[in-house]
């Protein structure tokens, strides 16, 4: 088919007079069998690269994208033009998804939308060896590379599954936002010949603005100004799930229509949100990075960034969806300096510490367990769980296998060692792009044409015009934000008809102001009693909320660690609302701390049937105000209510001084000073960073090495445990008896020096030439990937710190017989320890030999 | 991941193509014409029957298989993605064993495997026997697997119940090597896979299939896989026998192609065929496994 009888199909199906060059040059070579990656801006008309060939060839096109709102979007357009089109995805029933398969089987369809997740899913892939194949289209193939700004691992199994494709089979790879770098990633992943069309990214639409402040309030203000000038909708992206709220709130307090939107929020609550802006419903919606991709809105008129993104190509990315009419549209970042520490923190945290990648792999090594059993297991939150598998995945480590109809994480045999080198080299990267995107905020010059250079789009485009000004409040405008920060208090979301209990109201986050501050010295370091501008801040939080309220009663939730603290602070809420208190929740059971637990299962189990009360007739009938410190995932708070709703209360309120959202990788605490020491996962990056890797020591032989103390005799050391298993394997696989491999004083002295460089290694006892020819690279590896897992350090001067909950943790772990039923009286005692800089090792040897008297 | 996957499953399983004829083939177009299986699919029906001697009937069922390829692909990276691998025959981690054993008429051209593929390449032993197998039975199994254990000899096991079991579990126990070999497709061994979990990821244990990776177990398939426990095996040790049964087939067959088989004297009590089989050329060896 030439240009001509291809358009004039295109005229006949589609509507449209013409290809662009582009667009013919990819559909020919398509036509032709042939794999192409096309990076072309939003808007362009990357999708009728696909569909008019799919029209053309007999079979079915799979489309392999990861934005559901999208495929919808694409299917009421095919279907409008009689083209048979469906999508399967996880928002569907499965029957429907079923019935759409069979069509597919069929024949029935020319074109087939599918997530690339649904490469897990049996039915999917029974269906898939009967259908007629045409061509595979991988949309949003960004995600395909860890270089880009949305890696998504399920995208690695359509990689695998195209380079199976035979070589003459059509395949087409989309995406807007790829560098130079991602580009030829993909390309390489690829395979097979895959040939790149990139287009020009200009948006000769927009409009594009740096606004200098000072201040988180000198934000609010300008967006407030800024929007009064607005006509049309459009989005404000933030930096965190609490801006999201917090910016959200304060446009309704100023009169706008505006809708928080973030991951945290259900399905049905983002397509809500999603409809509403489609429908201009709102004016804005402020949302992290989640919303952007999801929705298909030809007229977003402006695009607010309230904060720094991670890199111009996320930048690029979030503004894309602006002005795809062609019409002029506002792009604007608002930029304070100070900005900068929030991406560095996301990026330094970017990964859980190394030794709980050891604890997953510890814990697969005995089963095969999905996401769930893990987080028990390893006492993990699902975020961390989640990343470790996603890295255990990309490097052969583990990986997704299907036990009967469950889906679980395996250890491959053979894995390697875990290359944490990796890390850091992705570490660099991303610190680069922070530094990318810092230039184009910091720099006089250079707008879009920064932008497509930087993504690879090295053409001459002319103007590239880009206001930058400076914008300091008016006093006008700063009062209006003080007396919003007064009136804007977190709500609890935890509602439950079933148990009475209604949504509740913090004083404030934990990590905004000093609050965090205050109630971590109260609680940890004998700060005394919660002080009065606390228990103020509480009482106008629930003036605020509840001011039409009556309670019966005021409960406070009973101590694991804090004392009286609690107790103390809801006296005097007490008085100050004059509603009776009473002392009689109390415990049924013995509980640890919620934040020992990383997950909220974990948590729900800690507290369940953990509590009671005294007098049960006190609470029939009662309208209860539930008082606490901290918020965290609310299981302690619904635990309590529904046995308080068991014994007739009609309504639980709960009230608290602080409201987290959660763990270290948590932007809550983010917001203010850090009150916790660096946490592994910080230092271990900065020690990467610092230490050479080979660190020269003029000593005598085997007698000055720098060594661990030994562990109490009934603890076997767990670098012990992992060499023993290294020899059993090596003899097995040199068909040798395991002490002509080790003995096992040379594996003690090697768990006890911990050699890092192979003259290091000469100097352990048991350890001759020939074993270090033999082995010794092997196992210098093993012994440094271990000792980093297991948080032992070598007694030298940059020994760690790390928290003492995070080193609690770590200790249970590794010798629950010692640390499985702590006593938090001994926590000081810990405490001095820690900052005595003491290891692992010596701590659980102190604890250890005083186990007889002191447990 | 090999890339010729997808081609290497569509041969093996062309449909009512004997093994012998796929082999034929097989050699035609990797050592005579020295092409790869993309390179042979890529050229035309005419080019099958004019250089390769298909007939009119194979080349439009290859032409058929051709069209199939894509979806094989599939098939192929979930494989890939469950951890399986797939041995073609010329690849050098297949089983020279089962190369020299069985020959072009009934080696299979592809192996699924999961675990430790090195075992392919050890001394092998299969312990074979009735599924409602003695006392004595069983522990001559056990003997023979601790047996393997100490000399770092693989136990070949085809998973049945009785001494197929029983040969398996005690070599696990003992701490060494085994290899399931499958009566059904690797990817429908479902709760095996839990079970031997540890041994397969530290090594101890490689679960094979020659089968169609779908395939469910099938009778056919228990007596089919047969072939290939001796086809792996150095030695054949021969627990218990009736005088019909997958045991005795086999071994009936093995004696006729020069195989060693071991088989373990009965005691006077017992009621099975080992002393007929030791009569037909078996080796009897005792309780322990020494030769008598």
């Amino acid at each position: 088919m030439n240009r001509e009888q291809a358009e004039q199909k295109l005229r006949d199906i589609f509507g449209h007079a013409r290809f662009h060059d582009e667009q013919w040059q990819v559909i020919e070579r398509l036509m032709a069998g042939e794999r192409i990656l096309m990076i072309e801006k939003t808007g362009f008309g990357k999708s009728l690269c696909y569909q008019f060939p799919a029209t053309q060839f007999s079979g079915t096109t799979v489309v392999f994208s990861p934005l559901i709102a999208l495929m919808r979007d694409q299917i009421s357009y095919l279907r409008a033009k009689n083209i048979s089109a469906e999508c399967i995805n996880s928002e569907q029933e499965t029957a429907a998804n079923h019935a759409i398969l069979e069509r597919a089987k069929k024949g029935q369809l020319k074109v087939l939308y599918i997530a690339p997740e649904r490469q897990e899913d049996q039915a999917w892939l029974e269906a898939v060896r009967r259908i007629n194949l045409a061509m595979i289209v991988i949309d949003e193939a960004h995600c395909i590379s860890v270089w880009g700004h949305d890696f998504r691992p399920a995208f690695r199994r359509i990689i695998n599954l195209v380079r199976l494709l035979p070589n003459n089979f059509p395949v087409l790879a989309t995406t807007a936002t790829a560098t130079t770098r991602v580009a030829d990633d993909i390309i390489k992943q690829i395979g097979g010949g895959v040939q790149l069309v990139r287009g020009d990214l200009m948006r000769p639409n927009f409009r594009l603005a740096v606004i200098r402040v000072d201040s988180e309030d000198a934000k609010l203000a300008w967006l407030a100004e800024f929007l009064a000038l607005q006509n049309g909708t459009g989005i404000v992206y933030t930096g965190t799930r609490v801006n999201t709220e917090l910016y959200a709130n304060w446009l309704r307090h100023v009169g706008f229509s505006a809708a928080n939107y973030n991951a945290g929020l259900d399905a049905e609550a983002r397509k809500k949100i999603e409809k509403g802006l489609k429908a201009n419903r709102y004016q804005c919606v402020v949302s992290t990075n989640a919303l952007g991709m999801g929705i298909d809105k030809p007229d977003l008129r402006f695009i607010v960034h309230t904060q720094l993104p991670a890199s111009p190509i996320h930048y690029y990315q979030e503004i894309g969806r602006a002005g795809r009419d062609g019409l002029p549209s506002r792009i604007v970042l608002l930029y304070n300096p100070a900005d900068k520490d929030l991406p560095l923190f996301f990026i330094k945290n970017s990964r859980p510490a190394l030794n709980l990648y050891q604890r997953v792999i510890t814990a697969l090594r005995a089963a095969p367990m999905n996401e769930f059993e893990l987080m028990r297991k390893a006492n993990l939150e699902a975020k961390q769980v989640r990343v470790i598998l996603g890295d255990l995945v990309e490097q052969n480590i583990a990986r997704e296998a299907r036990y009967g109809k469950q889906h679980k994480y395996e250890l491959q045999h053979k894995a390697p060692p875990l290359n944490s080198k990796m890390f850091e080299e992705l570490r660099q990267f991303k610190l680069r792009e922070l530094d990318g995107m810092i230039a184009y905020a910091e720099t006089k010059n250079g707008g879009m044409q920064y932008l497509c250079s930087y993504l690879g789009d090295r053409a001459e485009h002319g103007n590239d015009d880009c206001v930058r000004r400076r914008y300091v409040p008016s006093a006008a405008w700063k009062k209006r934000v003080a007396e919003f920060h007064a009136s804007d208090y977190p709500v609890l979301e935890v509602q439950d008809a079933a148990i009475g209990l209604v949504n509740g109201v913090a004083a404030s986050y934990y990590g905004f102001s000093n609050i965090g501050a205050v109630i971590h010295r109260c609680k940890y370091q004998h700060g005394g009693d919660f002080p009065d501008d606390l228990v103020q801040q509480t009482l106008q939080a629930c003036r605020a909320r509840f001011s039409k309220e009556k309670f019966d009663r005021l409960l406070h939730v009973p101590p694991t660690e804090s004392g009286d603290l609690v107790r103390n602070f809801a006296e005097k809420l007490a008085r100050a609302l004059a509603v009776p208190i009473s002392h009689r929740l109390v415990k049924s059971k013995p509980t640890q701390p919620q934040k020992v637990f990383q997950n909220s299962l974990l948590k729900r189990d800690n507290v369940k049937d953990a509590f009671r009360y005294e007098k049960p007739e006190e609470i029939a009938g009662a309208s209860i105000l539930l008082v606490d410190d901290i918020f965290d995932s609310g299981a302690t708070i619904k635990e309590i209510a529904k046995i308080l709703h068991g014994l007739g209360a009609i309504k639980i309120t709960p009230l608290v001084i602080a409201k987290t959202i959660g763990s270290v990788q948590d932007d809550s605490h983010f917001s203010s000073k850090r009150n916790v020491v660096a946490t592994p996962a910080m230092r271990q990056e900065e020690k990467v960073d610092s230490a050479p890797l080979d660190t020269p020591k003029s000593v005598s032989p085997k007698a000055s090495a720098p060594t661990r103390t030994w562990l109490p005799d009934h603890v076997e050391d767990p670098i012990v445990t992992i060499l023993k298993r290294w020899r059993r394997q090596k003899a097995r696989e040199k068909k040798i008896p395991a002490f002509c491999v080790l003995s096992t004083k040379a594996i003690n002295n090697l768990a006890q020096q911990l050699p890092k460089t192979s003259s290091d290694l000469l100097k352990v006892r048991g350890v001759g030439k020939a074993t270090a020819g033999k082995y010794g690279e092997e196992l210098l590896l093993l012994l440094h990937n271990t000792a980093e897992a297991n948080l032992i350090q070598i007694v030298d001067p940059d020994k760690m710190r790390v928290s003492l909950q995070e080193l609690l943790q770590e200790l249970r772990g590794l010798y629950p017989n010692i640390f499985g039923h702590w006593r938090p009286e001994r926590n000081h005692e810990l405490l001095k320890m820690i900052e005595q800089k003491k290891t692992v090792a010596e701590i659980a040897q102190h604890f250890g030999r005083k186990k007889s008297t002191a447990y | 991941m090999d890339s010729e996957n997808p081609y290497w499953i569509a041969l093996a399983h062309l449909p009512r193509w004997r093994t012998e004829r796929i082999n034929q083939l097989l050699i035609v177009i990797l050592h005579r014409r020295q092409i790869t299986l993309q390179e042979f699919f890529a050229l035309s029906p005419d080019n099958w029957q004019k250089d390769f001697a298909l007939t009119a009937t194979e080349a439009v069922k290859m032409n058929e298989t051709k069209a199939e390829l894509p979806n094989y692909a599939f098939l192929a990276e979930e494989l890939l993605a469950q951890g399986f691998q797939i041995i073609p025959i010329n690849a050098p981690e297949y089983s020279p064993m089962l190369k020299k054993n069985l020959q072009i008429k009934h080696a299979p051209p592809v192996l699924y495997v999961k675990g430790n593929i090195k075992q392919l390449h050890e001394p092998t032993v299969a312990v074979v026997g009735s599924r409602e197998a003695s006392e004595r039975a069983l522990q001559f199994a056990d003997a023979i697997a601790k047996k393997c254990a100490a000399e770092f000899r693989v136990v070949v096991s085809g998973f049945a119940k009785g001494v197929d079991k029983q040969a398996l579990d005690s070599s696990l126990k003992y701490g060494g090597h085994s290899i399931i070999v499958l009566p059904q497709g690797i990817m429908t061994f479902g709760s095996g896979f839990k079970k031997y979990y540890p041994q397969i990821v530290e090594g101890d244990v490689l679960v094979l299939s020659t089968f169609f990776p779908k395939a469910g177990w099938d009778a056919g398939l228990a007596m089919a896989r047969n072939v290939y426990i001796y086809g792996l095996a150095e030695e054949i040790y021969v627990a218990e026998s009736n005088e019909t049964g997958g045991t005795w087939t086999g071994v009936m067959d093995g004696l006729k192609k020069g195989r060693t088989i071991y088989v373990r004297r009965p005691e006077s009590d017992e009621k099975n065929a080992n002393q007929l089989l030791i009569a037909k050329g078996a080796m009897a060896v005792d309780a322990e496994g020494n030769v008598l």
